[in-house]
């Protein structure tokens, strides 16, 4: 009967610990999931919690067992032994298989995440994203789909995407070293001075849907956007390098990019490169519109295969290069 | 008193002369200051770096501070008890505004890396240890010795004027890592700093020489390479890694130094604005050419190597201390070695694992990620040995030994959140987040100096002839043990959601970080009682060493050399008496059946004494 109960239990708690694994954030410590990406990560996040849990769990017991069963008692003499090859192999190769596994397990999802190009993209959306001290610039090619023409537009601060479509982005730092991090989205790259580095997330959730998130009295607070956060050391004012990501369905970002104004989303600050509002920067990102760099970047050989972007996307040069 | 001339008549054979202190009594100040005997010289390390690490502890309680009570919702931020005061002294006012605060966690990093951790761990026990357990009489270069102390105070001296070079916004601010642009654009404070680093180095590769050397040259007679304790072979090893690993540390900072003083751009890329020239209202194009990553590479290739030169030597340490206190054997004298062994050679290729966001080509991590994952498994080795060493010991809970166990319970967290991070996709939510800040603290202090502190508990009757207080050691280890964990476990928690680091106030702009202040709050306290736990350490080194019991020869009745051979107390020049000891086996002999007692000195001749007996 005993015996019963138990060996039904082991598997189902087995199950929910897999279960839980697959579902979200069951210890609730991550931030709020706003893309598929995220919620793969944050799968793997539990299994290594489960796995390195089980060992933490494990090794401390017996840690602590022994040091209660083995305390020095008169008496009592301890036992002289040098050691033991076959548990040498056992905890030799038990932990590299482990360890192996894992290795292998999470190499698919690295692939996806940095691959510079998602595989479905026909329909992404192409834009810049220029770190500078301390502030977030994106720009958008416009209809002509080519930078530093008259219809790009500029948003300082305020990043607007469209929902579930992916965002192929260039990004570059002007000063210093930044690094873009969406929490939600459990993405990060850093933006480096003299590195044009290719990145692609696509959010599943708008962010006007955002769950309420609590301030430091507890008092939840409702927000319509996703945190942009600066999270490599860039100056004395690095913790105020914060940006916004609205999230806004299809439609929404069409008419945003027309120009007409949503409710609770910032417009873009202004059209074109001629009229140069913040001036130096400005003149600094038509500096670095090399006419000879079209196309998104890449990294220099890329090591997961083909773009889909499609011919145009990529230089001549740049396939010669390609293996 | 009769030992002490035969030995220093013997030392003229031990190491060949260069000074003449040995016919007369050394005076005073070649006995305390410019000693070239390798006790002393561990000794000045280990004062140095111990008085440095309240420097850092005060430095990291300014960061702790500010999250905790910065202010916000319109109220001014709390100022700072007592060091609100020097900061009013050095700056002028003593708010911790975001260049005070990137200075403090800046220096915090760098003097507890550079000027506590390596030194103590290298510097104090590597020097005091190492002659004494292989039976030599001092290092094979007591001069080299020597200066590698004494070029440290010029590094303390920069490191120190950094600090008020040019106010607020001179002092070096760009992390411990330093990276370029930003350490290029810095301000005075980080020349300085990259020139004491430099000098910090060279006392290491000056010390790494002279143990190598010292090790494989001057073992004693019977001294073995696989008769020696596992002090010295970590040691050993890590002498071979800071030996390759820190020149390409020092070449990193010459190049930086040249790029920020004579504009030679290995790191800069064109392009970059320097900010507003004052003059001309333009931006300073730099000339370029350079790569930032470039940089990195160089840094990591050095630092990985590095945190395993920080915690390698407290590995050894607490695997004497495990061995003598358990009364038994350590499990597997051999695969620690390997493992050791394992850990310094893959520790040259896993540098990268600190890079997977940095821009380097993905590619290049998956590599980084393999062996950055296999890496973790002579930690696994080394941990399943220590718990098997416990397995049916006799287990003694003294203050070393409490520490030692402090050590192995503290290092399993942070090997294990070792595994997380590199866990490439993992790595891309976790990088630079407090999660990585949990991490260091596991290893660094949970680990290094858990294990240095088993080390001064374990050593000062060998060093002073006196016991510290164990009363008080008990009551600084419960401290130490419970305030760290309060301290740095919920940094594992605010990393994972998303709370970055070095951040000087990360909830002004950010709701979700805001929601987490009252964690950061508790852990702040946590850091301040764990500082001032501290002062309990150095007060009972400084009271122990004019006051404390007086210790018999082997207080522990360890095996090794430096309590069964050496005269008591704080021995004597050239160490040993007449006669070198001869080693007759392995350090770990405890409970053996060849004799009733439950130790067996290495310099123990068995063979005489059942001759004498039969
Ligand atoms: C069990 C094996 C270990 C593994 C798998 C491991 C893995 C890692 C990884 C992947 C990072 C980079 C994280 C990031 O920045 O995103 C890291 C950072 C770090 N690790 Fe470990 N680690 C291990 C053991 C150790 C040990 C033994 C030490 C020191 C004694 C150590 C000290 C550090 C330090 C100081 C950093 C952060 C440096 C910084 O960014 O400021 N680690 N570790
Ligand atoms: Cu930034
Ligand atoms: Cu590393």
């Amino acid at each position: 009967m005993n015996s019963m109960r138990r060996s039904r239990i082991a598997p189902l708690a087995l199950a929910a610990l897999v279960l839980a694994g697959c579902s979200g954030d069951p210890m609730n410590v991550l931030p709020e999931s706003a893309s598929v990406e995220a919620d793969d990560i944050d799968h793997l996040i539990y299994l290594i919690i489960y796995v390195t849990g089980i060992v933490f769990i494990g090794v401390q017991a017996l840690f602590i067992w022994f040091l209660f069963r083995h305390r020095a008692r008169p008496g009592v003499k301890a036992k002289h032994v040098h050691g033991n090859h076959t548990v040498e192999l056992v905890w030799t190769i038990a932990p590299s298989l482990v360890l192996v596994i894992l290795a292998v397990y999470q190499a698919d999802l690295w692939v996806r995440l940095k691959s510079a190009t998602p595989k479905d993209n026909a329909d992404a959306v192409r834009l810049q994203i220029f770190a500078k001290q301390f502030e977030w610039n994106f720009r958008y090619p416009g209809a002509d789909d080519e930078y530093g023409t008259k219809d790009d537009l500029v948003s300082t601060g305020n990043l607007v995407i469209p929902v579930d479509r992916p965002i192929n982005a260039e990004l570059r730092a002007m000063d210093v070293i930044h690094s873009f991090f969406l929490p939600n989205f459990r993405f990060k790259q850093d933006a480096v001075p003299g590195l044009r580095a290719p990145l692609w997330f696509r959010s599943n959730k708008l962010s006007a849907d955002r769950a309420p998130v609590a301030d430091r009295n507890g008092e939840l607070q409702q927000l319509n956007y996703w945190d942009i956060v600066c999270a490599e050391l860039c100056g004395n004012s690095h913790s105020a390098m914060a940006g916004r990501l609205f999230v806004v369905s299809s439609e929404d970002f069409e008419k945003w990019l027309a120009g007409e104004k949503l409710e609770g989303i910032p417009g873009h600050s202004f059209v074109g490169p001629a009229r140069s509002t913040p001036g130096k920067i400005w003149e600094r990102w038509s500096w670095q519109d090399s006419s000879a760099i079209k196309g998104p970047p890449r990294w220099s050989r890329n090591p997961f295969g083909e773009d889909d972007l499609g011919e145009d996307a990529v230089s001549d040069e740049d396939e010669d290069e390609d293996f | 008193m009769a030992n002490e001339a035969t030995s220093n008549a013997a030392s003229d054979h031990g190491h060949g002369g260069g000074h003449d202190d040995h016919h007369h009594e050394p005076n005073f100040f070649n006995k305390y200051i410019f000693s070239l005997d390798h006790k002393m010289i561990g000794k000045q390390f280990l004062l140095t770096t111990l008085i440095w690490l309240f420097v850092g502890g005060a430095l990291a309680l300014i960061v702790r501070w500010q999250l905790a009570y910065p202010g916000g919702n319109g109220e001014p931020a709390p100022r700072i008890p007592i060091i609100g005061s020097i900061l009013e002294a050095m700056y002028g006012k003593p708010d911790i505004t975001g260049d005070v605060y990137n200075m403090a966690f800046t220096m915090h990093a760098s003097v507890m890396i550079f000027l506590v951790v390596i030194p103590m761990l290298v510097g104090a026990f590597g020097n005091f240890c190492i002659p004494l357990m292989i039976g030599a009489r001092d290092m094979a270069f007591p001069f080299l010795n020597a200066a590698s102390y004494w070029i440290m105070w010029p590094a303390i001296g920069l490191l120190l004027t950094s600090f008020v070079i040019d106010g607020a916004e001179g002092a070096p601010a760009a992390g411990w890592t330093s990276y370029p642009p930003l350490s290029y654009l810095a301000g005075d404070g980080q020349t300085l700093w990259c020139m004491a680093v430099i000098l910090v180095g060279a006392s290491s590769v000056m010390g790494a020489a002279n143990y190598i050397t010292t090790i494989v040259t001057m073992r004693g007679p019977g001294m073995r390479f696989f008769r020696m304790p596992l002090t010295v072979w970590s040691i050993f090893i890590t002498s071979i890694l800071s030996l390759l690993a820190t020149p390409v540390l020092t070449s990193a900072m010459i190049m930086l130094l040249m790029d920020r003083l004579w504009g030679s751009s290995f790191f800069i890329p064109a392009g970059l604005s320097a900010g507003l020239d004052a003059s001309t209202n333009a931006f300073n194009y730099a000339s370029g050419g350079g790569f930032v990553v470039l940089y990195q590479h160089l840094f990591w290739f050095y630092s990985h190597p590095a945190v395993y030169i920080m915690i390698l030597p407290a590995m050894g340490i607490v695997s004497d201390i495990l061995s003598t206190f358990s009364r038994k054997p350590i499990f597997g004298y051999r695969p620690m070695v390997y493992s050791i062994s394992g850990i310094a050679g893959l520790g040259f290729i896993v540098w990268g694992h600190h890079m997977f966001q940095s821009g380097m080509n993905p590619a290049l991590g998956m590599t980084f990620m393999l062996s950055t994952m296999m890496i973790a498994l002579p930690s696994a080795i080394k941990t399943f040995n220590w718990l098997a060493t416990l397995w049916r010991g006799s287990i003694r809970f003294t203050v070393p030994m409490c520490f030692a166990l402090a050590f192995v319970s503290m290092f399993v967290i942070g090997g294990l959140s070792g595994i997380f991070m590199a866990a490439t996709p993992v790595d891309m939510h976790i990088h630079d987040t407090y999660f990585i800040v949990a991490h260091i603290h596991y290893v660094l202090f949970g680990g290094s100096l858990m294990g240095a502190f088993a080390g001064i508990y374990y050593w000062f009757p060998k060093m002073y002839g006196r016991h510290m207080n164990y009363t008080v050691g008990y009551v600084h280890f419960w401290l130490t043990l419970v305030a760290f964990n309060v301290t740095f476990f919920m940094m594992h928690i605010v990393g994972l959601g998303g709370m970055h680091r070095r951040t000087q106030d990360p909830y002004a702009k950010y709701v979700y970080i805001d929601g987490m202040l009252p964690m950061n709050r508790m852990m702040t306290w946590g850091a301040i009682i764990l500082g001032f736990s501290q002062l309990l350490l150095l007060g009972n080194v400084i009271w122990s060493i004019f006051k404390g019991k007086k210790s018999e020869q082997n207080p522990w009745n360890a095996n090794t050399l430096e309590w069964c051979a050496a005269p008591v107390g704080p021995g004597i020049h050239g160490n040993f008496g007449e006669f070198l000891p001869v080693t007759y086996r392995g350090p770990y002999e405890y409970s053996s059946p060849e004799t009733d007692e439950d130790w067996l000195p290495q310099n123990k001749d068995l063979s005489a004494t059942v001759a004498k007996s039969s």
